[in-house]
């Protein structure tokens, strides 16, 4: 298997920052807050490689770090130290040294996102369908016929119906709004996405349907996927591996069955435990 | 004819952080299996046959031993110890495992189950289908229930169709983790079939059976299985 994405020591510190906040923030210090100076240790010294065509699982309670972590990678935030490379086409990108320009360029053409909160991720302002032409246009895709003639084979592939593809995005339900956020990310084709919690906070049969849909897309397209959830179901039914966070360290790593069914960690071992 | 496992010395136990506690499971065991043989695990409830077979798939960290699979390229693999992503591709291509307990995509239809380890290896659609059809007509399910999920099934069918679905993936290597248990006498008879075809074609097995007549039928090699560590603690 082949990686499109390594991600080695990266490290995110809110605050000032200073040499003792490594050493004193952690599970074993049962903190991500550092005495010394009162920074906040995001995320502290994670390494991850993601396969081509992979679903990697990341796990943890909020505050752990995860989604602190696909942030970084997605540009919406920027690390302290640390650095990544992403495996595109032949070319190797070392995400943050790249220019704004050059992340920008990635982002919009060979990352997607899918957030939570949909807001983050669709202009609330403008249709469904120009959500997605938006991202297009982006990609160079300047004919208005083939916009829109992709717009509606996308929104028709996530079962948003095409009647809708002029409507506000504010004006769908919770489920619909994610349909469109993941109709935008694939629209340019990216091999890598990334999801966020997506289906947290919405009806469980509408969580159903989007787990139901990323899953038959990604077999179909074969993307790579970084999915943060808490939720043990989405981990067991979308990933093949799984990471576990606490307090912004990678504590634990494995397929993501033995993670659920034989759990080394403690920390792994209460969560798993938990589950309903 | 060349081993394609050679278990030695497998040892799997549990810490259980909660209660600062080590649960050994099972140790010591060792046997060699050639290509088309069948390994059954015996020994009573709770000795850790299941402990073991999870533990050769890699559902848990083997505790010490060595796991050695020859795969399909000749390589000799340690599974215990193998890279992830060395357990995932054999897992989709070379190793099998039928669980005692159906775990399948909720909604999904009863053909959708069975086809899918196919569909990931990348077998057309119309192929897979037409080769799991095959399956779960060969273990009697019948056909209206094709389209409907196993959730709604009884527990012989479910197990029926995990069955199906295992050995519509096929492989080389195949973990039977007691696949008769819920079964009518018919259907069980199936399931002896389609090992005992399997073994045939060579595939290699470990498994798991309550029904000491189906040992003594479909074993060539018997692996007893004793929870020494916990008798000699207690």
């Amino acid at each position: 298997m082949k990686p499109i994405l390594d991600v080695e020591a990266l490290t995110r510190i809110h605050g000032p920052g200073c040499p003792a906040c490594l050493e004193v923030t952690g599970p074993a210090h049962d903190t991500n807050i550092c005495r010394q100076c009162g920074s906040v240790v995001a995320v502290a010294d994670a390494s991850l490689r993601l396969h081509k065509g992979e679903v990697l699982g990341i796990m943890g309670e909020s505050g752990s770090g995860k989604s602190s972590l696909v942030r970084m990678l997605y540009f919406d935030d920027k690390p302290t130290a640390g650095r990544a490379i992403f495996h595109d086409d032949g070319q190797a990108h070392e995400l943050f040294t790249l220019n704004e320009a050059q992340q920008l360029r990635l982002r919009d053409t060979r990352m997607g996102m899918v957030y939570q909160n949909p807001a983050l991720g669709l202009n609330f302002d403008i249709s469904a369908g120009g959500n997605i032409a938006e991202r297009l246009l982006m990609a160079d895709e300047l004919n208005y016929r083939a916009i829109r003639a992709k717009a509606t084979a996308l929104l028709a592939r996530t079962e948003v119906p095409p009647a809708r593809m002029d409507e506000l995005p504010r004006n769908f339900s919770g489920g619909m709004q994610q349909r469109v956020q993941i109709a935008r990310a694939l629209s340019t084709g990216a091999p890598l996405l990334f999801l966020d919690e997506v289906t947290t906070g919405l009806d469980l049969s509408v969580q159903a349907r989007i787990l139901d849909l990323i899953m038959e897309l990604q077999e179909v397209t074969g993307v790579s996927m970084l999915v943060v959830t808490h939720d043990l179901g989405v981990v067991r039914h979308l990933t093949t591996r799984t990471i576990v966070m606490k307090h912004g360290r990678i504590i634990e790593a494995g397929l993501t069955d033995q993670i659920l069914e034989d759990p080394q960690a403690a920390y792994t071992q209460q969560l798993v435990s938990s589950a309903l | 004819m060349t081993d394609i496992l050679s278990v030695r010395d497998l040892a799997k136990g549990f810490y259980i952080h909660d209660r600062a506690k080590h649960v050994p499971a099972a140790e010591g065991v060792s046997f060699d299996l050639k290509p088309g043989q069948l390994a059954a695990l015996v020994g009573p409830s709770g000795a850790g046959k299941s402990s073991l077979l999870k533990a050769i798939y890699r559902t848990y960290v083997p505790s010490s031993g060595q796991v050695l699979y020859r795969s399909a390229t000749g390589g000799i693999v340690d599974l215990a110890t193998a890279p992830e992503t060395a357990i995932t591709a054999l897992r989709r291509a070379e190793i099998g495992f039928v669980t005692q307990f159906l775990h399948c995509l909720p909604r999904l239809s009863t053909l959708d189950v069975v086809a899918r380890p196919l569909l990931q290896q990348g077998v057309a659609r119309a192929a897979a289908h037409e080769k799991a059809a095959r399956m779960l007509a060969a273990l009697a399910i019948p056909e209206q229930l094709w389209d409907a999920t196993p959730a709604t099934f009884s527990g012989g069918e479910r197990q029926r169709v995990n069955i199906a679905r295992s050995f519509t993936q096929g492989g080389r290597l195949m973990l039977l983790d007691e696949p008769t248990a819920s079964l009518d006498p018919v259907s069980r008879e199936n399931v002896c079939a389609m090992i005992e075809a399997a073994k045939a074609e060579g595939v290699a097995m470990v498994g798991i059976f309550h029904d000491l007549a189906l040992v003594d039928r479909l074993a060539d090699v018997k692996i007893e299985v004793r929870r020494k560590a916990f008798e000699d603690a207690a």
